[in-house]
């Protein structure tokens, strides 16, 4: 039994395979591109097992052992992705043919170069990926005996997460590397010993763990030493050319973001969460940004570019609700609702009223240098985008609510009412002068009277025949009646023919408009007055809250060098206005924007503190604002706080110190423990103008976190926490920073100044450009290293004064043979005051192998120089130079070495 | 090679991490460039400071006989090595010297290797080469110990305890008065000593009697010499296709003989060889011709130093010639004195080297044939025409099967049945 289940390669072999494999798909799941990846743990395990039992059938040709696998991969994947959908879509047969639909849709739409976005798709192509590559992988290693590919595949496709996520932890690549180490070690002696055994050789059965154990101590030796070396190799001018030639890669990582455009993610490599302007990110770690130029803007200002909004905090991050708020209706039968509205380019975005007060409009035309998704930038409430957008906004379930429609205006309806509503603005309910009886239709308005339209009641028309109004008592119908006037008479001449058709097709367009809200689950009803005009209208379903816009997405991707024009309304409320703003927060906006985690007491005791002497929020925001700023002090370099700590209240009263995002975080959770709505938004704060690109370019070090609270009537209005930004003036448009001196005055803020500074000239960024901030960790390492540099040279140039010491003025001769003394010495054979120089030449030689003759050479010359008449000649002295060289490299090698050799007796090459 | 391909990783991680400013790519950098400098240093250490010692006890074997080995590795560095291959280039066939071995710092490894002497031929023991490397195999590394020494094993010999030659053609007992400078043992007379002779002729007693230096003086031996003609022409010879005893595991060590008998060549050789002994042990001059692709001339001789020719020529033959046997016993007939006895060993199926031993017998020497039945081997054609020509001459005639225990196939029952058969 046992005999059968062993592996030729050995299990160790194949839970180190598993065990590296593992490492990317781990990476793939932490890095949570989308739901649903957890599906591939079964899927990796799966094609590991499947790859093991193909690879040890020898006799199983090559081909046909990946058809097989190739099937059951097919199958195995299937079957997980169909499992991960919900069952309500039926079989997994039925789910099959979902995600058929599905992805024609999705290949469509990219053959067609548009904005793509299936993440089963994507969660399909991982579980392909991760399939075959645990297969090849064991295949590899089992079956083709090469293990490079397996050590290399599952690396790239880790550093290919950890490069685009900050979710993947490093540990993670520790790991990865400690395994790869171990399981080449394991290979090789895997591949010795299948060779062993099949010559007959015996060999040590412990060799294996020996080997495993001494891999495992030097593994980890050179882990620790890589990871804790301070020394940069960085090049600024291989960056240089590489920026030159990466066209190739920026276009594929575009074709990637446009095919999978909701994916979470990507950020830039090194950066931090934040800035990766996905659906949500997570606090803590050092921030490191590049000096990469981003956006390219221009216009007459600098603004903040928002790149997205979050309303969840979790305590440890942000993230949107907004899929939640949005509930699919059943049953659609077309036009069905979708989360994100879509908006031609060019086409205006509503904006409700109830949001514009003191708002003007902004123009900028943005130039993407580097996208991040397929996000679209505004400098704040979006109205107009010269591209084909789709809005991301919450939506919200109303019931019964009334709308006045007589005062109604385009900008203070819902959009989605609108069509209606301006329908019923002009709709006239005057009965027919000349009504027509038809049997079967009946009338039963009566004004003042309300009611909900039919929703099975369809009208109808026959070919040629004349519409006319159904006969009614005195009184503005109903919508019902309406609906049935629609119905049509045939015969109907006379009269007011043309008015009544006018009516007819009014009544019809009435019907239709409701008709279509009807689909999008949106139920309507109104009333009429004694005028026969419409007074209000009731409805209840769900809208898009257009004044709670999260993001906008290019619908056609955006790629390297996409230019397109933003029109924003931006607010230049005074803090006069804000101050009078009042607390009636409608209720879409306080359902989302004051929701809290678990928070401490000390954060609501502080929060309340700066609530004293002030009677407005927007007195108690700015409080918050300053306290913040003349508080903490900014870092980038913030280690990550303590596991299961509330990270605000960690902030606030331990560290005391952070950027931006822990500036937001606070000031947004204090805001909302005292009940006013607000959010934090992502994006960039102002850039300089770069005079070569005749515009403001926006660099990856300008992102930025910052916090937004809603005044009723004003909308969101930006508050700058951070003590390292310039504070946000009320009145006129954000602008450019002023003075760094004058934004944060009072504060310890040096590393703001140097931020500061650096950003006044990018190209002072350490090494390659980036934002490098020093630890003092790194100081003392570096210190330690220079320490150590400093000390071998101090070494060296002791020994070298000791070597020529006294040697100045000698002859060749002379000198030689005292170097010779003073090396030997040093080795261990010292010159006794009574040894003649033959006989000190004799003991060297016996001691040193191969040096006999040449110091024979410089005793001879040495003791006729110094005791005979004749000096030496040219060629002696050449001579002697020559026996020198040759016998220094001895002494040398004498006197490293003669301290640890043991006899060489016999070496083996002299076997 | 390996380490190639690392060195290779190392760039490229060098490479991404320069463009893409990754701090954590210089730290892989770093890490793949620690585990190529470790591996080079330790493949490098790896076989420094090995002594290795290979003691033979022979250079000379039988098949059937062990060859015993005894090999030392010693360690004579401070630090240990994990694992050191010793690899022997030795042909001789089933030899295993061969072992891995793992030494600690001043450490040795001692251990005896015993061989079955299982083919005849002149082998070598050596060279050995070392091998060894890093933990990840990145380095490789190996040296050759250049030790080679010569093992010539000798085919088997076989006792012979029931064959005679035909008493009536029995030649000798009549001395031939011929002296000899050999030591036979006829002695013929005494002579007084002279200058130069050697003392092992001393006759002491005539010494001792006469009171001067006597020697003794040798003639040869009164018996015909016996040549041995072992036909080793290549298109006559054929080998087994099957062994003539299963294997199994637990006579592994204790193969028998007619295991390793595979051809016709090897039962040749082996017959010829046993034959030789037989009758050198009897103190018989004995002489050996082969027709191999050298052929060979061994005149004859008598006592162990001829013993020792013949099986050193055996040793090394095969039948790899073109000469057919007719034409050696024809072209060596002029070698074959009257009364001469000729033990023909051959595998031959053609009736035309019976008209060559007509020739010999006509001549009055004695001959006896010994034929290798090859159709037992290879299913080929049977030796049945050529028995009944050589019975019809009166030419004692074995026959050896594969299979068959060479000593009971060369009785004299045997033969003597078998005439009688054919007759």
């Amino acid at each position: 039994m046992m005999q059968r289940l062993s592996l030729r390669g050995g299990w160790t072999t194949f839970l180190l395979v598993a065990l590296v494999v593992f490492t990317a798909t781990w990476s793939v799941q932490w890095a949570d591109w989308a739901d649903g990846l957890q599906i591939l743990t079964v899927i990796t395990l799966s094609g590991l097992l499947v790859g093991l039992v193909l690879a040890e059938q020898e006799r199983v040709p090559p081909v046909l052992a990946h058809l097989a696998a190739l099937v059951v991969g097919a199958l195995v994947v299937l079957y997980e992705v169909t499992g991960f959908l919900s069952s309500t879509l039926g079989s997994r047969t039925q789910r099959l043919d979902y995600l058929w639909v599905r992805w024609q849709h999705w290949f469509q739409a990219v053959s067609h170069g548009q904005r793509a976005d299936d993440l089963y798709l994507f969660i399909l192509l991982m579980a392909a990926l991760l399939w075959l590559l645990s297969y090849v992988s064991v295949w590899f290693v089992f079956r083709s005996h090469w293990v490079w590919l397996t050590l290399l595949l599952p690396g790239v496709v880790l550093l290919l997460d950890m490069g685009y996520s900050d979710r993947v932890p490093t540990s993670l690549v520790v790991l990865y590397v400690f395994a790869a180490i171990l399981l080449l070690m394991r290979f090789t002696f895997a591949e010795r010993e299948i060779s062993w055994r099949r010559f007959s050789v015996p060999f040590p059965e412990s060799l294996p763990w020996r080997g495993f154990w001494v891999a495992s101590y030097l593994g980890l030796t050179v882990i620790l030493a890589g990871w804790v070396l301070p020394v940069s190799l960085q090049s600024s001018q291989i960056v240089s050319a590489w920026d030159h030639v990466n066209g190739p890669w920026r276009n594929l990582e575009d074709s990637f973001n446009q095919w999978f455009s909701s994916l979470r993610g990507p950020a830039v490599p090194g950066s931090g969460g934040f800035t990766a302007f996905g659906d949500k990110f997570q606090l803590g770690g050092p921030l490191k940004l590049s000096n990469d130029p981003v956006v390219l803007l221009k216009g007459s200002v600098a603004p903040y570019l928002i790149a997205h909004t979050y309303d969840v905090f979790t305590g440890s991050g942000w993230q949107s609700d907004v899929d939640q708020t949005f509930h699919p209706t059943p049953n659609q039968t077309s036009n069905p609702l979708s989360p994100l509205l879509q908006y031609d380019g060019g086409q205006s975005i509503p904006i409700p009223t109830s949001t514009t007060k003191s708002r003007v409009s902004q123009q900028s035309s943005v130039q993407i240098l580097q996208p991040r998704g397929a996000v679209i930038y505004s400098s704040g409430q979006p109205s107009q985008v010269s591209v084909p957008v789709q809005v991301q906004v919450s939506w919200y379930t109303y019931s019964n609510q009334v709308l006045d429609v007589k005062t109604a205006t385009q900008q203070s309806t819902p959009p989605m009412l609108w069509p209606l509503v301006s329908l019923l603005q002009s709709a006239d309910f005057t009965p027919p002068a000349t009504p027509t009886a038809t049997p079967g239709t009946t009338s039963v308005a009566t004004p003042g009277a309300s009611s909900v339209a039919t929703p099975d009641a369809t009208p109808s028309t026959t070919p040629g025949a004349t519409p006319t109004a159904t006969p009614a008592p005195p009184g503005p119908p109903d919508t019902s009646s309406a609906q049935r006037a629609l119905t049509t008479t045939p015969g109907i001449t006379g009269q007011g023919r043309s008015a009544q058709t006018d009516a007819f097709q009014q009544r019809r367009d009435i019907l239709q408009a409701q008709r279509a809200l009807q689909d999008k689950g949106i139920q309507t009803r109104w009333q009429v007055g004694s005028d026969y005009k419409v007074l209000n209208m009731t409805f209840s379903g769900q809208l898009p809250v257009m004044a709670d816009v999260e993001a906008l997405y290019a619908r056609d991707g955006v790629r390297s060098g996409d230019q397109y024009q933003v029109q924003s309304l931006v607010s230049q409320a005074t803090p006069a206005q804000l101050r009078v703003a009042g607390t009636d927060y409608p209720p879409e906006i306080t359902q989302r924007y004051l929701q809290l985690p678990a928070y401490s007491d000390r954060t609501k005791a502080l929060a309340e503190s700066l609530v004293q002497g002030r009677n407005n929020p927007y007195d108690v925001a700015a409080n918050i604002e300053a306290w913040l700023r003349q508080n903490m002090r900014y870092n980038e370099n913030v280690s990550n706080p303590p596991a299961n700590r509330d990270l605000v209240d960690y902030f606030l009263f331990d560290s005391k110190q952070g950027y931006c995002t822990y500036y937001a975080s606070a000031m947004a959770e204090m805001l909302r423990i005292l009940g006013i709505p607000s959010r934090v938004d992502v994006g960039f704060y102002p850039a300089d103008f770069d005079s070569a690109s005749a515009g403001y370019l926006y660099r990856d070090r300008n992102a930025h976190a910052w916090v937004e609270a809603y005044f009723p009537g004003y909308g969101w209005i930006p508050f700058e926490p951070t003590s390292a930004r310039s504070p946000i003036s009320r009145g006129a448009p954000a602008t450019s920073p002023v003075s760094i001196s004058a934004s944060a005055a009072g504060t310890d803020n040096s590393a703001a100044q140097s931020r500061f500074d650096e950003l006044q000239d990018p190209g002072l960024g350490g090494g390659g450009g980036g934002v490098v901030v020093t630890t003092s960790q790194d100081s003392r390492l570096t210190w330690v290293l220079r320490g150590g540099i400093g000390l071998v040279l101090l070494g060296f140039a002791v020994v070298t004064f000791l070597w020529v010491r006294g040697t100045r003025g000698m002859t060749p001769a002379a000198r030689f043979f005292t170097k010779v003394e003073r090396g030997a010495g040093w080795g261990g054979v010292p010159a006794d005051p009574s040894m003649t120089p033959f006989e000190y030449a004799s003991i060297v030689g016996r001691r040193m192998p191969g040096s006999r003759q040449h110091v024979q050479v410089l005793a001879e010359l040495y003791v006729r120089e110094r005791y005979g008449t004749r000096p030496p000649t040219s060629a002696e002295l050449s001579r002697a130079r020559t026996a020198w060289l040759r016998l220094r490299s001895l002494i040398v090698r004498y006197a490293l070495l003669q301290r640890w050799r043991v006899r060489p007796s016999e070496t083996v090459g002299d076997d | 090679m390996n380490g190639a391909k690392l060195a290779v990783l190392m760039v490229v991680v060098l490479v991404l991490g320069e463009i893409s400013r990754w701090d954590l790519l210089e730290k892989l950098f770093f890490v793949l460039a620690g585990l190529f400098v470790v591996s080079l240093l330790w493949s490098r250490l790896s076989l420094r400071g090995l002594v290795v010692t290979r003691e033979t006890k022979a250079d000379r074997a039988q098949v059937g006989q062990a060859l015993t080995e005894r090999i030392r590795i010693q360690n004579l560095a401070r630090f240990g090595k994990l694992w050191v291959e010793i690899l022997d280039h030795s042909d001789v066939p089933g030899h295993r010297m061969s072992r891995v071995v793992n030494l600690g710092g001043q450490d040795a490894r001692n251990w005896r290797v015993e061989t079955w002497c299982s083919r005849r031929g002149r082998f070598r023991i050596g060279p050995i080469t070392l091998r060894s490397g890093d933990p990840f195999g990145l380095f490789p590394t190996s040296r050759l110990v250049p030790y080679v020494q010569e093992l010539l094993v000798y085919p088997a010999t076989v006792e012979l305890t029931a064959f005679r030659l035909p008493v009536g053609d029995l030649p000798g007992g009549n001395s031939i008065q011929r002296r000899t400078p050999f030591v036979t043992p006829n002695a013929a007379g005494v002579r007084q000593y002279l200058p130069g002779d050697s003392f092992n002729r001393m006759a002491w007693g005539a010494t001792a009697r006469t009171g001067q230096l006597m020697v003794k003086e040798f003639e040869l031996d009164p018996t015909a010499d016996i040549w041995l003609v072992l036909d080793l022409d290549g298109g006559q010879h054929a080998a087994a296709t099957r062994p003539a005893v299963e294997l199994n595991r637990h006579n592994a060590g204790d193969i028998p003989l007619a295991y390793w008998l595979d051809s016709t060549e090897e039962y040749g050789v082996t017959v010829a060889a046993s034959l030789a002994r037989h009758f050198l042990d009897q103190n018989r001059n004995v002489g050996l011709i082969t027709n191999n692709s050298q052929p060979t001339i061994l005149p004859t001789d008598r006592g162990g130093r001829q013993m020792v020719k013949i099986l050193e020529l055996l040793a090394v033959v095969h039948a790899d010639g073109a000469q057919p046997l007719e034409e050696t016993l024809l072209a060596e007939g002029g070698n074959f004195s009257r009364n001469s006895t000729v033990i023909v060993v051959s595998p031959s199926t053609s009736e035309r080297w019976v008209q060559a031993v007509m020739n010999l017998v006509a001549r009055n020497i004695g001959v006896v044939t010994i034929l290798v039945e090859r159709s037992t081997f290879d299913g080929g054609e049977g030796s049945l025409m050529v028995i009944s020509d050589l019975a019809a001459i009166g030419v004692p005639t074995y026959l050896v099967k594969h299979g068959d225990d060479i000593g009971r196939s060369l009785s004299t029952q045997s033969a003597t049945l078998l005439s009688r058969r054919s007759a």
